[in-house]
Formats: C-alpha cells, sequence, structure tokens
C-alpha cells in the first residue's frame, strides 16, 4: 500500500500520500531534489515495514508451532 | 430406487460455499457491471434529483459511444496507445527472447541469482523509479517522445518477459536441440526452428503481459508526456477529463480501454495451449 498512486491520485488529490506527494513535488512544484528524497523515503519506509512484518510473521508462526 | 439422504452439516456446508461464490462473483462482476451500466446510462438514470440511482438504467443510450467515436481526439489518442503498445511489445521480444534464450538454455554461474535479480526489479515502485527514468530521458531528449514512452514501458516489462521467457526455454527438453544439432542443424536452426516455435506458448504469455502493462500503464506515461496532449495515451486522456460530467462518457471511454485487452488475450490464447511439447521426444 505504500506504493499505492492511482487511487490517493484520483480519489483524494488533496490530501498526499508519499506517491502523491511526489507527482506534487515534481508536476506542480518542480522540485526534483524534492521528489527524489520522498522516494528514497518511500523506499525505506517499504524495507522497514517489509522487515518489520517478515519478523512479526515469524513471532506468529513459533508461537503457534510452539502450542 | 435410491433416495440419497444429505446431513444438515452437508447441506450448510454446499449453502456456505455457494454464498461463498456468489460474493465472489459479485466482487468480479459488480464493477464491470457498473462500468457498462454508466456507459449506456441516460442522463436521467446519472442526475436521480435525490432518488436512489437505478439498477439498469431508465432509457438505455449508445450516446456516449457515438459522442466518443466522432471525436477525432479520441481516435488519435486510441492509435497513440495502440502503436505504444505494439512497439513495446517487439521492443521487448527483441531485447528478452535472447536473454531469456541465453538463462534458460546455458548453465551460467549465479543464473539463479541473476534471474531474481531481474524480476526482483519489478519490486521497487513505480512512483519511486518514475523521477531518475525521467531525468534520464530528459538529458537525452527523449521526454514527451513516442520513444522514451516505448522505451519505459520496455523497461518495465523486459523482467517479466525475462523471467517468462526463460522459464519457456529450460523446460524443452535437451534432447530435442541435440537431436537437431545431430541432424546437421547449427545453433540458429535449432533456435528459429525447434527452441522457438517450443517456447511459443511461453512467450506468448509474456507478449501479452507486455501489451496489457502498456496499455494500461499510467505513471510513467504521465510523468514522460505530461504537457503534450499530442501524443496522450488512453489512461492519460482519461485522467485529463476524470472530473468532466456526464459520468457515461467516462464510463464509456473505461469501456473502450478494456475491449482491446479482452479481444488481445483471446486472439493469442491457442498460444497459451500448455503442453506443446508433450511427447516430442522419441
Amino acid at each position: 500500500m505504500w506504493k499505492e498512486f492511482i487511487f490517493p491520485f484520483v480519489l483524494a488529490g488533496r490530501y498526499h500520500l508519499l506517491g502523491t506527494l511526489i507527482d506534487f513535488y515534481y508536476n506542480e512544484i518542480g522540485n526534483s531534489h524534492m521528489a527524489a528524497t520522498v522516494a528514497i523515503v518511500m523506499v525505506i519506509c517499504i524495507v522497514i515495514s517489509t522487515l518489520i512484518l517478515m519478523k512479526t510473521l515469524e513471532l506468529i508462526q513459533k508461537l503457534i508451532v510452539s502450542r | 430406487m435410491i433416495i440419497s439422504k444429505q446431513s444438515p452439516v452437508s447441506i450448510s456446508r454446499r449453502m456456505l460455499w455457494f454464498t461463498g461464490v456468489i460474493c465472489a462473483l459479485v466482487i468480479v462482476i459488480g464493477p464491470v457491471y457498473l462500468l457498462l451500466k454508466y456507459s449506456v446510462s441516460d442522463i436521467n438514470s446519472i442526475n436521480t434529483g435525490g432518488s436512489p440511482v437505478p439498477m439498469w438504467p431508465y432509457n438505455p443510450t449508445l450516446q456516449a459511444y457515438v459522442y466518443l467515436f466522432s471525436d477525432s481526439h479520441f481516435y488519435q489518442v486510441l492509435l497513440n496507445s495502440l502503436f505504444i503498445s505494439l512497439f513495446t511489445i517487439i521492443l521487448g521480444m527483441v531485447l528478452g527472447i535472447p536473454a531469456s534464450y541465453v538463462l534458460g538454455r546455458y548453465k551460467i554461474p549465479g543464473r539463479k541469482v541473476l534471474l531474481l535479480m531481474i524480476i526482483s526489479v519489478r519490486l521497487f515502485p513505480d512512483i519511486a523509479s518514475v523521477i531518475p527514468v525521467v531525468e534520464f530521458f530528459i538529458k537525452f531528449g527523449m521526454h514527451q517522445t513516442y520513444l522514451g514512452v516505448i522505451l519505459a514501458h520496455t523497461l518495465l516489462a523486459l523482467p517479466y518477459i525475462i523471467f517468462i521467457g526463460a522459464g519457456a526455454f529450460e523446460s524443452i527438453p535437451d534432447d530435442l536441440e541435440g537431436q537437431a544439432i545431430i541432424l546437421g542443424a547449427n545453433r540458429f536452426q535449432t533456435f528459429f526452428k525447434i527452441l522457438f516455435p517450443l517456447a511459443m506458448p511461453g512467450l506468448a504469455a509474456a507478449a501479452i503481459y507486455t501489451f496489457l502493462l502498456s496499455w494500461d500503464e499510467f505513471i510513467f506515461s504521465y510523468f514522460l508526456m505530461l504537457g503534450k496532449q499530442e501524443i496522450y495515451t488512453l489512461t492519460l486522456y482519461l485522467n485529463g477529463i476524470k472530473y468532466a460530467e456526464p459520468q457515461n462518457l467516462l464510463a464509456a471511454i473505461s469501456v473502450c480501454l478494456s475491449i482491446p485487452v479482452i479481444a488481445f488475450s483471446f486472439m493469442v490464447q491457442k498460444y497459451m495451449v500448455a503442453g506443446i511439447s508433450a511427447g516430442s521426444v522419441k
């Protein structure tokens, strides 16, 4: 869901998510540096949340197996 | 005469299963139905003045389609989409087939890691990777050009083409290639007369996927074409009028966007039949 663009772009253009914020900085303000920074932040968020999810699932699996 | 009696548990299980199937059908068909309904709705069935919107329009009309097909700009957009999609398939196949042949047929060290790396490129969000790609294309003068969009779409499709193609080439038995070489065929003949036809189902699946990807693609097209309406694709055309009234026109465009995808899938589905190479080795 971090990388979703089309639905927030069409349905909630005024309330930016990370994806639509990249579009806002790049196409509306013309600030490619900020757009690239937001893109990097998005990738970091995806990596961190994936790791957290994987660890949580591992933990749940261990709990279920130990019972 | 045998009368089968079903236990209440089995009847309730069946009912549950049946309800699940109905729910799944409603979820899948519902949006398509709404799209079709809106595309043939008359204005009174959309603007009902507060009363509930009818399940089917009061007076179904093809007015939206007539308007759409009398607009020359729509034809231009349609042709743009078709042109970009077809050239994306051609370029993707020209680049992807040799790569997938090598990765599928030769035992290169680290082949699996390489394939994994190629496909994992697509895990990177499009909206994040679009900035460097667009900046690169601007530097080389390919921004707001057909070539730029075709190259960008090819970039998106190549990992899938290589991954699917490598699987298709890998599944062909080695004996076939060996027999062809023993009978005097060179590498090119073996590839074009033996391996390529047998890998066709997999490659056709890759071509279909490439077409669907390019036809529906929005993010790269939007960033690369913004400001140049002459080369807009259907998705950008739809985006340009997304808040415009009446909604039946938007629905009609969406139907037009969906029809070629369905038609193209039907056209090449014969290549999708699995097991074409079954029994070819004696």
